[in-house]
C-alpha cells in the first residue's frame, strides 16, 4: 500500500514536474514573439508559482509518508527494512528517514522544493526575470524529481517481508549526525536561488547588477547552514568517532568544504558587482562555481569512488548519471557565462587601492583553496583509475600545502580595514597600516609569550589572530569616525546601520583559527593501560580509574567505564566512556566521555580489554578546541546577523517611505 | 580494489596475528614505551600510516584488528628494533605499499600534486590582475 502509494505520488510529481517546466517554457518562448504584455507575465508568474508550490505540497506528502513508514516499522518496504529496527528510539527512527541514499535524496529534493517556494513569494525583481529565474528552477526541481524516481525511490517493496529490520548504522544514532544532513543539504540548495538568478540575468542579458542583490539573503542563509552543518559533522567526529580529532581531510569532508570556500568568496562579490557592473562576470562565475561544486560533491560522496568513513549512501549505478547531470550543468552554465557575459564599461571604475581589489584577489585566493582541496581528494583516484600508482593523500599533505593559503587569506582580510571603497589616498593608507602592524605585532608577540608552547607554528597563529583583531578594531574605529563626520540625520540611528554580523563572523574566525592550530599543537594524548583503581595523571589532571560495569541501553548493551576527576578533591567529577554494541551489530561503538571547561577538554574514550581486569583507554587532554567550536559558532551567528540586519533595513526604509 | 593491492601486507599482517596471538600481546599502550619522547614518535607515525582494510582511517584512529597488528608492528619496528622513523616509514610502505602512507612522496607521477596549488596561484594571481585592470579608472 505504501509502496504503491509512494510510487504513484512520486511518477505523478514528475508528470507535474515536467509539464510545469515545459509550460513555462512554452510560455517564455511564446511571448518573446510578441509584446509581452506586463499583465499577462503576472498571471503566469501567478501560475507557475501555484505550480511550484504544488510540487512543495506533493513533495511533503510524499516526505510525511515515508517518516510515517519509518515510524510505523513498515518493513515491507525496502528501504525501512534496510535503515531501520524495531528497537529503535523514535527520534532516531525519524533521522533514519535520510540514513541512506534513497532516502537522504528525497530530504534533498524536498528541501530544494521548499527553498523555490520561498522564492515564489519573494518577487521584488522584475516580471520578466523572476518568471525566467522560477523557470529554471522548474526545470532543476523536474530533473531531481525524476532522478529521483528513476534512480533512487525509497518506496520499493521488501522482497521478502521480515519481521524486523537490519537497524540504523551504529555510528549515525547521533544528534549530531542526525541533524548533519538537513543542515548540509540546506546549504546547498540553499544556493540554487542565486544560481537561477544569474542564469536568468545571463538568459534575460540584464547587466545591471542591482538585481543581483536579490540572492544575497539566500547566498547569506546558505552559508549559515552549509557552516553550521560542516561544524556539525566535524563535532560528531571529534566526539563519536573517538579518535580525538576533528578534521582528517577525509574526501567527504572535502566535498562539503569546497562549495563553503566558494560560497565564502561569493558571499563577499555579490554585493560589489551590484555596485560596479564591471564586477558582475565574476560574481556569476562565483555563483555558478558553487552550485556545480554542490552537485559535485554529491556525486563524490554518494558514487562509492571514494572510501570513507563518513560516507553512509554510497550507490555506484548512479554515480554515472549524477556525474552526467553535474558535467550537462556545468557546461550549459559556462557556456551561457562565456557567451552572455557583460562586457558593459558602465560603473564609475575603482583605484587599484580599493577595497574591491581586495575581495577580487581574496575569492581568487578561496578559488585557489577549493582547487587545492579537489586537487588533493581527486589526485589519487584518479592516478589509480589510470593505473599509475596507488597512493593515499592525507592530512599531511593538505595540512602543509593549506597552512600557507590560508596564511595568505588571513594577510588579505586584515587588509579590509585600511581600505577604502573604491579609492584609498595612499598616504592615509600607510598611517593606518603602520598603526595597525605595530599594534598587531605587540599584541601577537605578547600574546605568544603568555602562551605556554614557543614554537614558529604557536607564533605564527598569534601574530595572524592578533592582525584579525587589530584589524577588526582599526575597522570600528574607522566606522565611528566616518560616523562621527556626518550629519545627524546621515548617521545609523540603531544598530542595524552597523555591519555587526560582519564583524562578530570575523572575530569568530579568529576564534576558529586559534582553536585550530592551538588545539592541535598543545594536544596531549595517551593511550593508557590501567587497571581498576589505578589511577593516572595528564597535564595537571589526575584521573582515577574505578570500575567497569555492563547494562542494557535502548537498543544496545553497554559496558561503561567508571573515572573520578581529580579525587580526592571537594565535588569531584565522574567521567563514564562507553562501548556500545548495537543489537544485530557485531563491532562495538564506543561512546567518549568529555570533560569541557572553557580553557580545555578532558577525553577519554575506551580501547579494549587487556587480559582479565585491565582496560586500554585513549586518554587526552585538548586545550583551546572550545574556541574553535565557538569560533565556527560565531561565524554562523554573525552570517544570521547580517541577514537579519537586511531585513530590519528593509522593513525601515520600507517605514520611512510609507 | 583497494584491498587487492595491499594483498601482500595483509598476508602479513595475518601471519603476525597469528603469531602474535598464540602469547596474547596487550595492546600498544604508553606504559610500553621507554620514554614520553619515544611514544611521540610512534603517535607521530601511527596517525601518518592508514588502516589498510579501513574506510580511509590512519591505524592510530581505527579499532580494527588490522589497524592493531599495524600498531603492533610499528611498535616492534620502534622499540625492539630501535629504527628511525624515516626507516619505518620505508619499511611499512615496503610491506603494504606507497598508499599506506598518507603522505605521498615527491616523484615523477606526484610533481603535480605538489607543485600544481603553487602553479594554480601564481596562474590566478597574474590572471587576475590582468582582468581587473578594466575595473581601474582610466
Amino acid at each position: 500500500m505504501t509502496v504503491w502509494l509512494g510510487q504513484s505520488m512520486l511518477w505523478l510529481l514528475v508528470a507535474l514536474g515536467a509539464m510545469t517546466a515545459l509550460w513555462a517554457t512554452f510560455r517564455l518562448v511564446h511571448s518573446q514573439h510578441r509584446s509581452s504584455h506586463y499583465e499577462r507575465v503576472e498571471r503566469d508568474a501567478r501560475y507557475l508559482s501555484g505550480l511550484l508550490r504544488l510540487m512543495f505540497v506533493g513533495l511533503s506528502l510524499l516526505m510525511a509518508l515515508l517518516i510515517w513508514a519509518f515510524l510505523s516499522d513498515d518493513f515491507r518496504l525496502a528501504y525501512v527494512a534496510r535503515h531501520s529496527a524495531l528497537t529503535l528510539p523514535f527520534y532516531y527512527k525519524i533521522a533514519a528517514v535520510w540514513g541512506g541514499h534513497e532516502g537522504s535524496l528525497l530530504l534533498w529534493v524536498w528541501l530544494l522544493s521548499a527553498w523555490i517556494g520561498v522564492t515564489t513569494f519573494h518577487a521584488s525583481l522584475p516580471g520578466m526575470l523572476h518568471f525566467r529565474l522560477l523557470t529554471i528552477q522548474a526545470w532543476l526541481l523536474f530533473a531531481f524529481v525524476l532522478f529521483l524516481a528513476a534512480t533512487s525511490t525509497p518506496f520499493t517493496a521488501a522482497e521478502t517481508v521480515l519481521p524486523d529490520g537490519l537497524g540504523l548504522n551504529p555510528l549515525l544514532q547521533d544528534w549530531a549526525l542526525a541533524l548533519h544532513p538537513p543542515m548540509l543539504y540546506m546549504g546547498y540548495v540553499g544556493v540554487v536561488p542565486a544560481f537561477a538568478l544569474v542564469m536568468a540575468m545571463l538568459w534575460h542579458r540584464d547587466e545591471t547588477g542591482t538585481n543581483l542583490r536579490w540572492s544575497q539573503p539566500y547566498l547569506q542563509v546558505a552559508w549559515v547552514f552549509l557552516t553550521l552543518g560542516i561544524a556539525l559533522g566535524s563535532f560528531w567526529a571529534y566526539y563519536e568517532l573517538g579518535w580525538g580529532g576533528w578534521w582528517f581531510w577525509d574526501p567527504v569532508e572535502n566535498a562539503s568544504l569546497l562549495p563553503w570556500l566558494v560560497l565564502t568568496a561569493a558571499l563577499h562579490t555579490t554585493p560589489i558587482a551590484s555596485r560596479q557592473p564591471r564586477m558582475l562576470g565574476f560574481a556569476m562565475f562565483l555563483v555558478i562555481v558553487v552550485f556545480v561544486l554542490t552537485l559535485l560533491g554529491a556525486f563524490l560522496v554518494r558514487s562509492g569512488i571514494l572510501s570513507s568513513v563518513h560516507a553512509f549512501a554510497v550507490d555506484p549505478t548512479r554515480g554515472r548519471m549524477l556525474l552526467l547531470f553535474t558535467l550537462w550543468v556545468a557546461a550549459l552554465a559556462f557556456l551561457m557565462l562565456g557567451l552572455r557575459r557583460s562586457r558593459a564599461q558602465s560603473g564609475i571604475g575603482i583605484a587599484f587601492l580599493s577595497r574591491e581589489t581586495l575581495v577580487f584577489f581574496a575569492s581568487l585566493l578561496f578559488l585557489v583553496m577549493m582547487l587545492t582541496v579537489l586537487l588533493g581528494t581527486l589526485y589519487p583516484i584518479v592516478i589509480r583509475s589510470m593505473g599509475i600508482s596507488d597512493l593515499s593523500v592525507g592530512a599531511p599533505y593538505f595540512n602543509q600545502v593549506m597552512a600557507p593559503l590560508t596564511w595568505g587569506l588571513v594577510a588579505l582580510m586584515g587588509l579590509t580595514s585600511v581600505l577604502s571603497w573604491q579609492n584609498t589616498q595612499p598616504r592615509r593608507l600607510l598611517r593606518r597600516l603602520t598603526w595597525q602592524v605595530s599594534g598587531a605585532l605587540i599584541g601577537g608577540i605578547l600574546f605568544w609569550w603568555a602562551l605556554p608552547v614557543h614554537s614558529p607554528d604557536t607564533l605564527a597563529v598569534s601574530l595572524m589572530a592578533s592582525w584579525l583583531v587589530a584589524s577588526v578594531v582599526v575597522w570600528g574605529l574607522r566606522y565611528r569616525a566616518a560616523t562621527a563626520s556626518r550629519s545627524l540625520s546621515d548617521r545609523p540611528k540603531t544598530l542595524s546601520g552597523y555591519p555587526i554580523g560582519a564583524w562578530v563572523a570575523h572575530a569568530g574566525f579568529v576564534l576558529l583559527l586559534l582553536g585550530m592550530v592551538l588545539s592541535t599543537v598543545m594536544e596531549q594524548a595517551l593511550e593508557i593501560r590501567l587497571q581498576p583503581g589505578e589511577s593516572m595523571t595528564i597535564h595537571d589532571q589526575t584521573l582515577l580509574f574505578e570500575k567497569i560495569t555492563e547494562q542494557p541501553g535502548a537498543n544496545y548493551l553497554t559496558q561503561q567505564a567508571h573515572f573520578r576527576l581529580n579525587p580526592g578533591e571537594p565535588g569531584a567529577r565522574r567521567l563514564r566512556p562507553e562501548k556500545r554494541t548495537y543489537i544485530g551489530q557485531k563491532m562495538p561503538v564506543a561512546e567518549v566521555a568529555i570533560h569541557s571547561t572553557l580553557a580545555r577538554d578532558l577525553y577519554i574514550a575506551m580501547g579494549e580489554k587487556q587480559g582479565k581486569q585491565a582496560w586500554s583507554f585513549r586518554i587526552q587532554y585538548t586545550p583551546w578546541i572550545r574556541a574553535l567550536w565557538t569560533g565556527v559558532l560565531l561565524m554562523a551567528l554573525g552570517g544570521a546577523i547580517a541577514w537579519g540586519q537586511r531585513h530590519w533595513r528593509k522593513a525601515q526604509a520600507g517605514r520611512e517611505l510609507g | 580494489m583497494r584491498v587487492l593491492g595491499f594483498l601482500p601486507g595483509l598476508v602479513a599482517v595475518c601471519l603476525l596475528s597469528v603469531g602474535l596471538n598464540s602469547h596474547v600481546q596487550a595492546q600498544v599502550t604508553y606504559q610500553q614505551f621507554e620514554s614520553p619522547e619515544q611514544y611521540e614518535q610512534y603517535r607521530q607515525l601511527a596517525e601518518q600510516l592508514r588502516c589498510v582494510v579501513c574506510a580511509n582511517q590512519s591505524i592510530l584512529a581505527s579499532n580494527a584488528p588490522v589497524a592493531e597488528s599495524m600498531r603492533e608492528e610499528v611498535f616492534d619496528l620502534l622499540v625492539n628494533r630501535e629504527m628511525s622513523p624515516q626507516a619505518i616509514l620505508a619499511s611499512m610502505k615496503q610491506s603494504y605499499g606507497q598508499a599506506v602512507h598518507y603522505r605521498p612522496p615527491m616523484t615523477g607521477e606526484t610533481r603535480l600534486l605538489w607543485w600544481g596549488p603553487w602553479a594554480i596561484l601564481v596562474l590566478a594571481f597574474v590572471a587576475g590582475f590582468f582582468w581587473i585592470r578594466r575595473l581601474f579608472k582610466s
